[in-house]
């Protein structure tokens, strides 16, 4: 079988004045915060450098996008739901071992926290992950297996039950109890909003602060809870390394990059429902009313980092394959 | 492909490959492209499987469970359709009404919707809060986010097949038939059960067999109307894209491979079936 190799060159930009054109892949969610940011980013660029800028983007399901990079899809920049996304660019061959080390605070350049989305009134009364676990409360949770905001969630329980002085049986036992509770397990994130608030099914719903500030943002009447114990929801951005070279706009990229991090570019995030990761923008009066602190806030890291919880939790036969087959036979 | 043939009829072979008519070798062209390289590089992905592991991947108790949801509801879906989608078309053909034509047109919607907003659109109707949905639901009835509702998804789908392959058999056939079969004093039944079904036989099958693959490979709007519950209503696709997902590829390819296997086997037995019903073709 001869293997396609991808030999489309783009007219090699050089390194003059000459038009250039990057190209941006993200997950789904970022669509609107980057519709925003790059225009300013264009015209800053433009009139430090007189060089005119053009992006070309693409949003979708964090994992879709990653395969698409890695099966050829020539993304300049890359901003991800997890770290083990961008892992898996990496060692793919795509992107430089070290990338976390390569941006300010782990290249997370947008962070999130989970939250519990309930009904008119909270009938059930749902103000913590625990109460997930009743008997009748519906949960409607994206899947593990296709979605990144869904493997934070589960995360969330967990961390939670550890964070109160639990152990790992208590854990377990926590999560197993709220995924007998899930009737549908959603594609990704969006796909989860809209079958908890336009089908009305379920009594509540785990999902991204960011998307639930979106859904009010676009008219929905949500009442949602930021648990007090919580996890850090943090996405990571990273240049391409392989394909900044082939395209030589690895200077472009980088500035752009960089420039996600300024207040300017941080601010925007933060009006579109990211927790911005830059303290300056963190304490504007406007930001800090909107995303009240988090009191016991885990990450990944506790955990022995993303590598270490995919093949915990949900390798194959891991722990959520084990869950799932345990309560539904 | 190396298929060795004697000396003599080898130099045979190739002058016949040479004097192919231009038709046979774009056929063939076309259809290698198209067809067979992607088929057989699926089989070569999944090959790259070490056995233990293949086997272990496509007889894992929820790949099992997948793939009895996705050709049991397909088959009785198929099934459905062949007799509602044979009842349309007996309507369309021999009866006159007021906007025949809009119905006429309308049976080809579900070719023309993209899945997706088919899917969302099911899921809406027949959720416990939605228009018929909402009738089932003080009887205890739940169709969306169960496998009911990916049978209706199917249903939907796959409907326009039958109407189809039947429609164009139903019109060519004379009225006289059936005329001479009552004057010779065939009851209603009789007349359709030994005058009228046998010839429409083939058709129905064929539009059954397109049917039923079309919603064993269903993807788009299934998964919207599907609770994706593990032993419950999660359907082969499903569980191929959460493969995929976690860049399984190998994995993913491997119940691909085996869909297509049972898929083969099935519209096979179709195949012959519709042969055995062709047996009064011969006249």
């Amino acid at each position: 079988m001869a293997s396609c190799s991808n030999s489309n060159t783009s007219s090699s930009v050089a390194a003059n004045k000459s038009d250039v054109e990057l190209t941006l892949v993200s997950f789904a969610v970022t669509k609107a915060a980057h519709e925003a940011i790059l225009p300013k980013f264009v015209q800053k660029w433009k009139q430090e450098k007189s060089q005119n800028v053009t992006f070309k983007t693409s949003y979708g399901g964090s994992g879709s996008q990653t395969r698409a990079v890695i099966d050829g899809l020539e993304a300049d920049v890359v901003h991800l739901a997890l770290a083990s996304d961008t892992g898996k660019i990496s060692q793919a061959g795509l992107i430089e071992p070290g990338w976390e080390k390569e941006f300010p605070n782990n290249s997370i350049v947008s962070k999130s926290v989970a939250v519990l989305v309930t009904r008119d009134g909270n009938p059930k009364g749902i103000n913590n992950w625990n109460d997930l676990a009743q008997d009748g409360v519906g949960l409607i949770t994206a899947d593990p297996k296709t979605s990144g905001v869904a493997r934070w969630n589960f995360l969330a329980l967990w961390n939670y039950v550890i964070k109160t002085g639990g152990d790992e049986a208590k854990a377990l036992d926590l999560v197993s109890k709220v995924y007998q509770n899930v009737p549908v397990l959603t594609k990704d994130a969006r796909e989860a909003t809209d079958v908890f608030l336009k089908q009305g099914q379920g009594d509540a719903l785990i999902n991204y602060e960011n998307e639930i500030i979106l859904a009010q943002q676009k008219g929905e009447k949500v009442n949602y809870v930021v648990p007090e114990v919580n996890i850090s929801i943090d996405n990571p951005i990273a240049v391409v390394d392989q394909n900044v070279d082939k395209h030589k706009t690895r200077e472009v990229a980088e500035a752009f990059v960089k420039y996600l991090y300024t207040d300017e570019a941080q601010q925007e995030f933060a009006k579109f429902g990211f927790r911005p990761v830059t303290e300056s923008v963190a304490q504007n009066k406007e930001f800090s009313a909107k995303y009240p602190k988090v009191k016991n806030l885990g990450t990944v890291q506790d955990y022995g980092g993303w590598d270490k919880v995919q093949e915990k939790f949900f390798a194959d036969g891991a722990i959520f394959d084990q869950i799932q087959a345990k309560t539904q036979r | 492909m190396t298929i060795s043939f004697p000396r003599q009829q080898r130099s045979n072979y190739l002058a016949f490959l040479t004097k192919l008519p231009w038709t046979w070798r774009i056929t063939w062209a076309y259809l290698i492209v198209m067809l067979l390289i992607p088929v057989l590089a699926m089989f070569v992905k999944a090959s790259s499987e070490p056995l233990p592991r293949f086997w272990q991947v496509v007889t894992s108790p929820v790949a099992l469970a997948a793939y009895d949801v996705t050709f049991t509801t397909s088959l009785v879906t198929a099934l459905f359709n062949g007799v509602f989608g044979t009842l349309i078309a007996w309507v369309l053909v021999r009866y006159d009404f007021p906007l025949k034509r809009l119905v006429d047109a309308s049976v080809d919607l579900p070719f023309a919707l993209p899945t997706a907003v088919a899917g969302l659109t099911l899921a809406n109707v027949y959720s416990d809060v939605g228009w018929i949905g909402s009738l089932f639901a003080p009887l205890g009835i739940k169709i969306s986010f169960t496998r009911l509702g990916v049978g209706i998804a199917m249903t939907f789908i796959s409907l326009p097949f039958v109407v189809r392959t039947v429609q164009p058999v139903l019109q060519e056939m004379e009225k006289d038939i059936e005329e001479a079969a009552w004057c010779l004093g065939a009851s209603p039944g009789q007349t359709f059960w030994k005058v009228i079904f046998p010839p429409i036989m083939p058709a129905v099958l064929t539009g059954v067999a397109l049917g039923f693959s079309r919603a064993v490979g269903e993807f788009g709007s299934t998964v919207i109307i599907s609770s994706n519950t593990p032993y419950k209503d999660l359907i082969a696709p499903v569980l191929i894209f959460q493969r995929l997902e976690q860049y399984d590829l190998s994995a993913a390819t491997a119940i691909g491979v085996v869909l297509l296997m049972i898929s083969l086997v099935l519209l096979l037995t179709i195949n012959l079936l519709q042969a055995w019903g062709r047996r009064y073709d011969a006249s």
